[in-house]
């Protein structure tokens, strides 16, 4: 028996050495590999430019934030049996989806709506009347969202309509934290420094009413 | 009896290093951040998202995934770039110096990413809104790195100068030049 042990010991060992051999010289993959999932990689597909538009947005603060929202329906599943004192209940099964968004608000002034009768110049001052800050964008991008737990059967328009909740709640929060006044503020002192820059000595910016 | 004494020395081997690696993710700071950007032109663009899951050896029969997908691009100038040294100012005439043009942000709405076509075999499982969502980041990344081709900052250059142009002769400016700074700024 120990023989035989051993015969075998050495067969295996000498299987793992020549295994382990060419490995090194890439002959043969790596253990590491063998049983790893693959990626999925996309293809290399052209990019289409559909549309090109002008824009003078000044953006002037951003509120980077990451949002957890989850959504649950009854699912088509086997039901549970669960002890509620001395009963016994069934419970329909459930499905549920938890989604992490990850993302950013912009926020800033739109120079679009600027007009003519906003800038005054008499000789070395300036009169500037900024538009009222508003959000500019709300960005959570694929890469921002993260599915940390899937039960059950989700159609797309579920899932996409849980994560543009997630966008509202984002914006909600960012609105939440006064981002609007800050980026009113901070237009406010890059527009004045900018002025000053350009040879005014009084300079006076104020921000349009809601 | 062979065949277990195989296995015995065999199987630790085979599943030394099939435990999945765990990614690290960057830290990204929360909450409000100060910006100075003057965003002043936007691509939108579409993109095919195409995906076949049949490297995977031991898995049987294979997934096709066809994908639609549009994006946003937004570029302009950073204006906290501009120093007392880049304004030359002479009475009328004012000559400026701006920077590059920089990707502010890409937005794909979740709206727009829409599975157009999706070939599941028997013993396989549909995509995952998981899977999906890494594949679209895909995507997103290489429109992220095809910016630069598409010609967007050069627009937004151009856009950014006759802004500033405008805005220099509300000011009452009469001779206006605007160039471009000759150091690149990074991307996003």
């Amino acid at each position: 028996m120990r023989k035989t042990l051993f015969k075998y010991s050495l067969v295996v060992l000498s299987v793992l050495g020549i295994i382990f051999l060419l490995q090194k010289i890439h002959w043969f993959p790596s253990f590491k590999n063998i049983f790893a999932s693959q990626p999925v990689v996309i293809e290399e597909t052209p990019i289409i430019i559909k549309e090109i538009n002008t824009l003078a947005q000044l953006i002037t603060i951003t509120y980077a934030d990451e949002v957890v929202m989850d959504e649950a329906k009854a699912g088509k599943g086997i039901p549970s049996i669960i002890s509620a004192g001395a009963s016994m209940i069934m419970v329909p099964s459930s499905d549920r989806i938890v989604i992490i968004g990850r993302g950013k608000v912009f926020a800033g002034i739109d120079l679009k709506k600027l007009q003519e009768k906003d800038v005054n110049v008499n000789g070395d001052s300036i009169h500037v009347t900024l538009p009222a800050a508003q959000i500019l964008n709300t960005v959570i991008n694929p890469s921002g969202f993260e599915t940390f737990d899937e039960k059950g059967d989700w159609n797309e328009q579920s899932i996409t309509a849980l994560k543009l909740k997630i966008k509202n709640e984002m914006t909600k929060r960012a609105l939440h934290q006064n981002i609007l006044l800050q980026a009113e503020a901070r237009s406010k002192n890059i527009i004045e420094t900018f002025l000053k820059s350009t040879g005014f000595k009084k300079v006076n910016v104020e921000i349009a009413k809601h | 009896m062979r065949m277990y004494l195989i296995l015995f020395f065999l199987f630790p081997v085979l599943f030394i290093n099939c435990t999945a690696k765990k990614e690290s993710k960057m830290q990204e700071v929360i909450g409000l951040q100060k910006m100075s950007d003057l965003a002043t032109a936007e691509y939108v663009v579409t993109k095919i998202i195409k995906a076949n899951d049949n490297k995977t050896w031991y898995k049987p029969g294979d997934r096709k995934i066809l994908m639609s997908c549009k994006a946003s691009l937004v570029a302009g100038v950073d204006l906290s770039n501009i120093s007392e040294k880049d304004v030359s100012i002479d009475g009328d005439n004012i000559a400026l110096t701006i920077p590059h043009a920089r990707l502010i942000y890409l937005d794909i709405k979740p709206e727009d990413v829409k599975t157009v076509y999706e070939d599941v075999s028997m013993f396989r499982t549909s995509f995952s809104s998981q899977e999906k969502d890494a594949l679209a980041s895909q995507a997103e990344k290489q429109i992220k790195e095809s910016a630069d081709s598409l010609g967007i900052f050069i627009t937004a250059e151009a856009n950014a100068i006759i802004f500033i142009n405008n805005f220099l002769k509300k000011e009452g400016f009469q001779n206006i030049n605007i160039s471009m700074s000759s150091a690149k700024s990074s991307l996003q």
